[in-house]
């Protein structure tokens, strides 16, 4: 239930991501399975994404345990990109790849 | 999954980071410094006895073991406790990152007025036995635990201030503090969205939720709840020379960890401080001790400056701030909220030398984010609503809740960010129009 619950917070961070952006024909793929969670978001783009390099960076930072229990709630509520770090604390490997004018973002969470 | 695969598959620390090993070892020099700085002014004798009465105080708002015990009880008091959280955050492996050093200083600072050894051991053991009951590890708990200390002085009220024999007194205490430990994580993950991390203490605000019901609970069978001032003065030179020598060294530890440089921190000043920003994680070690001194070294010119007596809640303001300087504070967004409540310290009726008012100014730096995020007038008018709601809100937890300053902050940053919020996005969207007019008009 609890991983649940982050999955959930995780995709909501993305999809604001996305939506902040101007990418607004959005596809979620959720896949929970017993050794990791991963959260797979893709998104229509015509021109590229100016900070996703900087983001992805921060979606890259090193996993805090101590943060992800009473910090988890503020995924998906900030207007801006501040969260985005909190997500990187919550995650262990964020990827992204453009394929035409789609963008796909993937991101991964160890059980 | 086997650990070591699950190890590798996890992110590496970067390279040339700090080990965990030297930042634990350089905090714990911190905690015996303090110790030393004690046995420095008082003798142990004075100091043993000093111990004992800080242990049996009542211990709420504000007690400044300075004026209770001694200086160097005091001292020796903050340096203990903060040991045994120490002890705590290495026993749960969790590394010293931003959030854990805040705790640390937290700590620390409050152990001048309110916490001791034997008011937090519960919270922590209630804490802990969550982490048991929901199936999660301690270490995902642990800054429940350390900031969450700041409810003991609800567990040395019911053991010291009713004259309750104390085969009843200690275990009702425990009990209470156990209990106030169990319930302090999952409020806490719920009230932060509240005020969607502009105060920075959220556990501040949550224990001020629980402290409130706390007191009304005693309240309604007659057990009175007060605050109290017990307060020292006239250490201004040793206890500002302390501070600023600490400070000092924190810096030349910081740009020498930095690679003696002061690379990274333009970089840390455009953060907003928003929470959860952990400067620790984001632009290193060394630069966020050299961070943490200039945000101590700010407050403690100006307490200076206005002339207040530097006491035990004043040192606990400073060094809490402290802290924080590897959690989302920094010089740029703590001006502006300094300003506001001091602003509002020199219009109300409130004197703005007094201890209350200072500290208010000092910890109001908990609404940081705001001026961070929107700018240094929207911080200086967070300031001055803080002062005005944190001098009233006391009241509903009788003094228990030590981060009353969070407490308080929850509420200001929870009211005016939704307002700011809409108001700055009306703005920026009529200029956005005014430039696509514009633009259409010239093309």
């Amino acid at each position: 239930m609890r991983e649940l619950l982050k999955a959930r917070h995780i995709a909501d961070e993305l999809i604001g991501y996305f939506l902040r952006h101007g990418i607004c024909d959005i596809k979620l793929q959720l896949k929970l399975c017993e050794i990791d969670t991963r959260v797979i978001v893709e998104g229509v783009c015509l021109e590229k994404v100016k900070d996703l390099d900087k983001a992805v960076r921060l979606m890259n930072l090193e996993r805090r345990p101590e943060i992800e229990e009473e910090y988890e709630n503020l995924l998906g509520s900030s207007i801006g990109d501040n969260a985005l770090g909190l997500l990187g604390s919550m995650v262990d490997k964020a990827t992204y790849r453009y394929e035409g004018n789609k963008l796909i973002l993937e991101v991964v969470r160890y059980n | 999954m086997p650990d070591t695969l699950r190890e590798r598959w996890r992110k590496s620390p970067p390279e040339g980071e700090i080990p965990n090993s030297k930042r634990l070892k350089f905090l714990t020099i911190v905690c015996i410094g303090l110790i030393l700085t004690g046995l420095l002014v008082d003798s142990p004798m004075t100091i043993l006895r000093g111990l004992w009465k800080i242990q049996t105080s009542r211990a709420n708002l504000l007690t400044d073991y300075v004026a209770l015990g001694s200086p160097g009880a005091a001292f020796a008091n903050s340096g203990l406790t903060t040991l045994l959280s120490l002890f705590v955050i290495w026993r749960s492996k969790v590394k010293i990152s931003g959030p854990v050093m805040a705790s640390v200083f937290a700590v620390a600072g409050f152990a001048f007025f309110g916490k001791n050894i034997y008011n937090s051991i519960p919270i922590i053991l209630g804490v802990f036995l969550y982490s048991q009951l929901a199936g999660i590890p301690f270490r995902n708990v642990v800054l429940s635990a350390t900031f969450g200390t700041c409810l003991g002085p609800a567990v040395s009220q019911i053991t010291f201030a009713y004259g309750f024999p104390l085969y009843i007194s200690i275990p009702a205490g425990y009990l209470l503090g156990i209990f106030i430990g169990v319930i302090m994580q999952p409020l806490a993950s719920r009230f932060v969205s509240f005020h969607n991390g502009f105060c920075l203490y959220n556990i501040g605000f949550t224990s001020g939720i629980i402290g409130m019901f706390v007191a009304s609970f005693m309240r309604m069978f007659g057990l009175q709840v007060e605050t109290v001032r017990i307060l020292s003065y006239g250490n201004n030179t040793f206890m500002g020379l302390t501070l600023l020598v600490f400070f000092s060294y924190l810096f030349l530890f910081g740009y020498w960890f930095n690679d003696k440089s002061m690379k990274n921190y333009s970089e840390l000043l455009r953060n907003s401080g928003q929470s959860v920003t952990d400067f620790i994680s984001l632009y290193g070690y060394g630069i966020s001790l050299v961070n943490m001194a200039f945000v101590g070294m700010i407050s403690t010119v100006f307490v200076l400056l206005l002339g207040a007596h530097i006491n035990g809640p004043i040192i606990g303001a400073i060094m809490m701030v402290t802290g924080f300087g590897a959690f989302g504070k920094h010089p740029k967004n703590i001006l502006p909220i300094i300003f506001g409540i001091y602003l509002a310290s020199l219009l109300n009726i409130y004197d703005p030398l007094a201890t209350g008012s200072v500290i208010s100014a000092i910890f109001g730096t908990a609404l940081a984010p705001v001026a961070g995020q929107y700018g240094m007038f929207a911080g200086v008018l967070a300031g001055f609503a803080h002062m005005s709601i944190v001098m009233n809100i006391g009241y509903l937890h009788g003094g228990m809740n030590l981060y009353n300053n969070g407490f308080s902050a929850g509420f200001v940053a929870g009211a005016f960010v939704p307002v700011i919020d809409v108001w700055t996005n009306e703005i920026r969207g009529k200029i956005r129009e005014r430039i696509i007019k514009s633009e259409t008009h010239r093309g």
